[in-house]
């Protein structure tokens, strides 16, 4: 058996501002921000913070629980569970490998556009805001006619990419000790980044009209299905939990440290962050409607749109475009890659090493390599149809569906009082018997209300967006990708684990 | 800025000023800060 020193985080500070920079990424500045105008603004909130206080935290103290508890990232802890529950650990390692093969891919764009912001390449002035989504399906994605029609690759995001993928390694072939204190950087990096667009944006003319779309509350709205989805998705999604990645981050933690206090600080700082970027997201979007004489409505978006066409439109019409220009998008870098460390590190590494053994260097040289062959594909002219359909496939399905999963297994096939016990004897907060529930019933009936309310429904009786891969459609290559991961799984389970506390 | 838009501002900076300040209030009860 080859002998692996488990990896520690160095100070419950470094663990804290790890956990927290995975939380945070970009989702909080391009999803959360629309979800709340979108959904009934402040009233959005209320279900928003209920979301989680009942499901996030709960989630999050699982995860970290459960990886303190065995040591292990996600297939040791399903392992432990039981030996047949293994590829429930597996399942959703190969999510946050897809994950962060595509994520890095748009990182790698945001540095392009990072770059592009000194010359603003895009142009200034009220014409070029016009043009932004032109740039960005031409210049910067060369975008083809559809998912087969791969065109060829777009040299300039390789690269970028091959810059992410090498500052990635050489943040984790040294472990959580090097992540734990680079992650102090990129979380308060961010953060100041934040506050300066904040500031921006505030006195930009137009930018209090923007935030009452943002902030004014519909209370009519939490009688709906759909802020309840949104505001429950919205938390799922913006933890990280679900991809594997929080269990080997607890697995890295002493073993008398506190669990529960740490996942409520990683989870209100992670929602106070959203709530500070609509700020900053929706005071600017007010300056882009004043200053195009149209509604906040016909500016609002998320995504990509809102990253790549709707900020750089906003940028081009204000004084000193390129340095607010380089400021967001290095903000975008910032938030992207700490949540890359940890999908690449604690999704995947950690579980392979936990597995396998062997050196950490070696591993994550050869993740990297592996990843960035991956993301090629990404790169290429039909990249954004595959990124869209993998991200569908993996960050929504399999998230939600490995969850829901890994809930049930934990509350009903194993004892959810034992873990509750196992934290409550080091942490500053104890939590009572109503957690055990959350995680047997709210968790999964939450989780799988999300899948069939916002998926099936919708990926079933339709292709998903209509895309047509040769004979199949866009669904179908949804349930591949995820049937794919779910007999990888199986086959990892059944391969003899040499790492660290094998058989 | 509208009333209800303000008063979610108060509203939900005081839940997370009062929400993380809570949690640090909590630090070194029983688990450690320094491991």
């Amino acid at each position: 058996m080859a002998e692996v020193t488990r990896e520690r985080w160095t100070s419950r500070t470094t663990f804290l501002f790890a956990a927290i920079g995975s939380a945070i990424g970009l989702g909080n500045v391009w999803r959360f921000p629309y979800l709340a105008y979108d959904n009934g603004g402040g009233a959005f909130l209320v279900a928003w913070i209920i979301g989680l206080l009942i499901l996030g935290i709960p989630w999050l103290i699982m995860e970290f629980g459960m990886g303190r508890m065995f040591q292990k990232g996600a297939p040791g802890v399903f392992a432990g569970v039981g030996k047949k529950w293994e590829w429930l650990g597996w399942w959703p390692s190969y999510v946050a490998f897809l994950i962060v093969a595509y994520y890095a891919v748009v990182i790698a764009w945001a540095l392009r556009y990072a770059v592009s912001s000194f010359t603003m390449e895009w142009g200034t002035g009220e014409a070029a805001a016009g043009t932004t989504a032109d740039f960005f399906f031409s210049n910067i994605l060369n975008i083809s006619s559809g998912p087969t029609d791969f065109g060829g690759i777009v040299w300039l995001t390789l690269a970028m990419l091959a810059i992410v993928w090498a500052v990635l390694f050489l943040i984790m072939f040294k472990g959580a000790g090097v992540i734990g204190k680079v992650a102090v950087y990129t979380v308060i990096i961010p953060w100041v980044l934040l506050i300066a667009l904040l500031v921006r944006g505030l006195t930009l003319p137009g930018a209090v009209e923007g935030l009452n779309y943002y902030l004014n509350p519909d209370w009519s709205a939490l009688l709906t299905g759909d802020i309840w989805f949104a505001a429950f998705s919205q938390i799922a999604f913006t933890l990280s939990v679900g991809m594997a990645g929080m269990y080997a981050y607890g697995s890295f933690v002493a073993k008398k440290a506190d669990i529960n206090n740490n996942a409520m600080i990683t989870g209100f700082a992670n929602n106070a962050t959203s709530f500070l970027a609509g700020f900053a997201v929706f005071s600017t979007l007010g300056f882009l409607a004043t200053s195009l004489s149209v509604a906040v409505p016909d500016v609002a978006g998320s995504g990509l749109g809102l990253a790549f066409i709707t900020y750089p439109a906003a940028i081009s019409m204000m004084p000193a475009a390129n340095i607010i220009g380089v400021l967001f998008f290095l903000t975008l870098f910032f938030l992207g890659i700490d949540s890359a460390f940890f999908l690449a590190h604690g999704g995947v590494i950690a579980p392979l090493r936990d597995k396998f053994g062997g050196g950490l260097a070696k591993w994550t040289a050869g993740f990297c390599v592996v990843a960035f062959l991956v993301g090629v594909v990404f790169t290429t002219q039909a990249g954004l149809y595959w990124l869209d359909m993998i991200d569908r496939a993996v960050s929504f399905y399999g998230l939600l569906i490995t969850g829901a999963l890994s809930c049930i297994v934990i509350g009903w096939f194993w004892k959810p009082k034992t873990l509750r016990d196992h934290v409550n004897a080091t942490s500053d907060i104890k939590i009572g018997a109503w957690w055990d529930w959350v995680i047997k019933l709210v968790l999964p009936i939450a989780l799988i209300f999300v899948v069939i309310y916002g998926g099936f429904m919708n990926d079933i009786p339709e292709a998903y967006e209509g895309y047509e891969v040769g004979f199949l459609n866009g669904s179908h290559v949804l349930w591949i990708v995820l049937v794919v991961g779910l007999i990888l799984s199986f086959i990892l389970q059944k391969v003899k684990t040499r790492g660290e506390g094998g058989e | 800025m509208e009333a209800g838009a303000i008063i979610t501002l108060l509203v939900f900076s005081l839940i997370f000023i009062g929400g993380l300040t809570y949690c640090f209030m909590q630090v070194g009860k029983c688990g450690q800060w320094e491991d």
